[in-house]
């Protein structure tokens, strides 16, 4: 790792070098699970369909969204909290202009953001969210017992930008490029840590709720 | 004439107490000091010395040396330049040559100790060729010059970070001087050029004083360098509402919007452009409609487009992006393929049984 | 058109939508600065080049505190103004080198701004003038 004589080195550097890395094995690694996934293939159902797979399938990643009352009545903390976090998690990088830019200039897709001091309570609310989570994984007797050191580590790569993030905007930070070099950092370790663990969800998760859906749509009940 | 103070050098050219006192007030300001601090000021410079400067134009345009003479045509710059014995200065000076490099070093042979070393431009480390002055190289006479100094002043970005010959590829090997002058104080006058009134305030500041300013981590003034240009933007109200100008001249730069979605740079910029604006406080390049370029901050010039958002990264990931994915496909496909054949492997190994192998009464051996 | 200096090039400022906030708070200090002159005789003085001021803004204060019964001039190093504004005790003070550019820019809460009195060394200098001239006509 080179050494930087100043920080505005190391901001360049998370800017250049570093995001092409992070990227790369990021893209690498999704697409190796991605692709394994769906190679793995099916067995051949030899039954007889009574209903379609595809609409099905799509309704329900949808409707998957909505909790059933059930879940809802086992565990409301992590249903409620689990739901501010990741919209307000949503918000702050998919409505930041700063983060529309970035978009923008890798994807050539744009649409209008957030006033920045909306963005800022919204990344407020999230981490403190996010903090209640944690503290309720490590209480909950049983969450506590189920709980891996990826569990953690996947808590702590997600928090980090957002911490990052709102300690660079507010300048909290002396000299910025130290600040922002860090949220930049962050959200690198986050991608190279993404397709090794259970951050993966983001994606598999559509696979999963079609497929879910697709089974029960074939066999002609509601999903 | 070195040993005449600055009162006796304005009282022989007629010039009055009042006057004294006016250019004081300037100076005091000049140096962002409050009023208040002005007697301190008138007092200091009463019985100051005039110390010999030696300015050293190294790999530069001559932009630090136009910005400090042409944008006023100086009044109190100019008693600044009468005041300190300027004894060196290549564009300057009216001698050449030899006579030129003879005056220096007499200067420097006079107040060992206590000159004051005044560089601009960045100094060439691949090839000493790159830039000489009378057939000495850059370095050496940077070396031979500073080692009798009281400190030395890097003026304008080339000389305190690189600057421009340092970009990408830097075919020169050049680097500034704080990389190569460790055992004297370096005051790094950053900007690309500086804003005018922040040099004379720390050749102010020197003069009135005789000690230097507080520096920040990269070595410039606190003073005129503690402040990012975001935080002292005019601006600012726009970015925190979120009004960006979209392209130039649209309408929301004609409303006078934030640039930020044009380029500007300056969250990560240290400099007292948005206070002290350019020419006689005439305007400053975010006032009239161009985000900033941070040419204060070293390595700017490599720090991605002046036209894309500080948070867009600026290498070439499009590439990396393409062979990524392409590499990711191949590997996915050959794990899928040898998960198949994991599997295919498993079922081959599976041996049949029947039901005779389960007998009960199944003779042993 | 002539442009020998940089002041011949007509600049056009259109007052800024946007406002740095700095009038408000420059008009506070001086009210407070001209109670504590009327109470403890302190004097106060505000550097208006030490803020940043959007397009417009600094007319505006002018205009604000506008121009009273006094105004004083000074030739040295260039002109300097001293006017007394609507607010007794209140100066704009404006300094400007040989060539008419603004080298400071402050208002002055005191009863008459220093430098317009006669300065001791001045004097002394100017005793030494009188006194030689009256050497000579001997």
């Amino acid at each position: 790792m080179e050494l930087f004589s100043t920080a505005n080195d190391f901001l360049l550097w998370t800017r250049g070098d570093a995001f092409n890395i992070a990227v790369s094995i990021f893209l690498i690694g999704v697409f190796i699970r991605v692709l394994e996934i769906f190679l793995m293939g099916r067995k051949v159902d030899f039954s007889e369909p009574r209903g379609t797979e595809w609409g099905p399938g799509l309704k329900n990643i949808i409707t998957r969204s909505v909790v059933d009352n059930g879940t809802f009545k086992r565990a409301p903390f992590v249903v409620i909290v689990g739901y501010i976090w990741h919209i307000g998690f949503f918000i702050c990088i998919l409505f930041f202009i700063p983060h529309i830019e970035l978009i923008n200039a890798m994807l050539g897709i744009k649409w209008p953001g957030l006033a920045n001091p909306l963005v800022d309570a919204t990344a407020a609310v999230t981490m403190f969210a996010l903090v209640a989570m944690l503290w309720y994984r490590l209480t909950h007797p049983v969450l506590k017992f189920l709980s891996t050191y990826e569990d953690y580590l996947v808590w702590v790569v997600t928090f980090i930008p957002l911490l990052t993030g709102y300690l660079a905007y507010h300048r909290m930070i002396d000299p910025y490029p130290l600040a922002l070099g860090l949220h930049i950092l962050s959200v690198e370790v986050f991608l190279i840590v993404f397709p090794f663990t259970k951050l993966m969800h983001t994606i598999t998760l559509f696979i999963a709720r079609w497929y879910s859906g697709a089974m029960m749509g074939r066999k002609g009940i509601e999903s | 004439m070195n040993k005449q103070t600055l009162l006796e050098m304005l009282q022989q050219q007629g010039i009055s107490r009042r006057g004294f006192l006016k250019y004081c007030t300037a100076i005091t300001s000049m140096m962002a000091l409050p009023p208040s601090m002005m007697p301190a000021v008138a007092a200091a410079l009463e019985s100051a010395r005039r110390p010999s400067v030696i300015w050293l134009s190294f790999q530069e345009c001559t932009g630090c040396t136009e910005s400090l003479t042409r944008s006023h045509s100086p009044t109190v710059e100019g008693l600044i330049f009468d005041h300190i014995s300027l004894d060196y200065h290549h564009t300057l000076q009216a001698a050449s040559g030899d006579a030129a490099e003879h005056a220096r070093e007499q200067a420097m042979h006079d107040n060992k100790g206590k000159y004051l070393v005044v560089v601009d431009g960045s100094i060439p480390l691949a090839n000493p060729g790159y830039s000489t002055i009378a057939g000495i190289s850059n370095l050496d006479m940077l070396n031979e010059t500073v080692a009798g100094a009281a400190a030395v002043i890097a003026v304008g970005t080339c000389a305190a970070f690189g600057g421009l010959p340092q970009a990408d590829p830097n075919p020169t090997g050049a680097v500034s001087v704080s990389s190569l002058i460790k055992d004297k104080p370096v005051i790094n006058v950053s900007g690309c050029p500086p804003v005018p009134t922040v040099i004379t305030g720390v050749l102010a500041h020197f003069l009135t004083f005789g000690s230097i300013p507080e520096l920040d981590s990269l070595g410039r003034p606190k003073v005129f360098f503690g402040q990012s240009i975001h935080d002292r933007c005019y601006r600012r109200p726009f970015y925190d509402k979120g009004l960006f100008a979209e392209t130039f001249d649209d309408e929301g730069a004609q409303k006078g919007w934030c640039l930020y979605r044009l380029g500007c740079k300056g969250p990560m910029t240290y400099n007292a452009c948005a206070t002290l604006k350019w020419n006689q406080q005439t305007s400053w390049p975010v006032e009239s409609g161009h985000g900033c370029l941070g040419c204060s901050e070293p390595d700017f010039w490599d720090a991605g487009s002046f036209y894309k958002a500080l948070s867009i990264p600026d290498g070439d990931y499009a590439k990396a992006s393409g062979y990524a994915v392409a590499a990711g496909i191949a590997a996915g496909a050959a794990a899928g393929m040898l998960n198949k054949k994991t599997k295919s492997d498993a079922v081959a190994r599976h041996t049949k049984v029947s039901v005779d192998d389960f007998a009960v009464n199944k003779e042993t051996d | 058109m002539n442009f020998d200096k940089l002041s011949d090039i007509k600049i056009e400022v259109e007052n800024s939508s946007q406002e740095t906030g700095n009038l408000p708070g420059v008009i506070a200090e001086i009210k407070f600065a001209l109670e504590q002159l009327l109470e403890t005789k302190k004097t106060h003085c505000i550097d208006l080049l030490a803020m940043p001021w959007s397009p417009g803004e600094e007319q505006k204060l002018e205009k604000y505190l506008g121009q009273g019964e006094v105004r004083v001039e000074l030739n040295a190093l260039g002109k300097s103004t001293f006017i007394e504004s609507h607010y007794s005790g209140v100066w704009l003070v404006s300094h400007y080198d040989e060539n008419g550019e603004t080298i400071g820019k402050l208002i002055e809460i005191n009863y008459l701004p220093d430098m317009i009195f006669s300065q001791t060394e001045d004097i002394r200098d100017s005793l030494k003038r009188l006194q030689s001239i009256k050497l000579n006509e001997q």
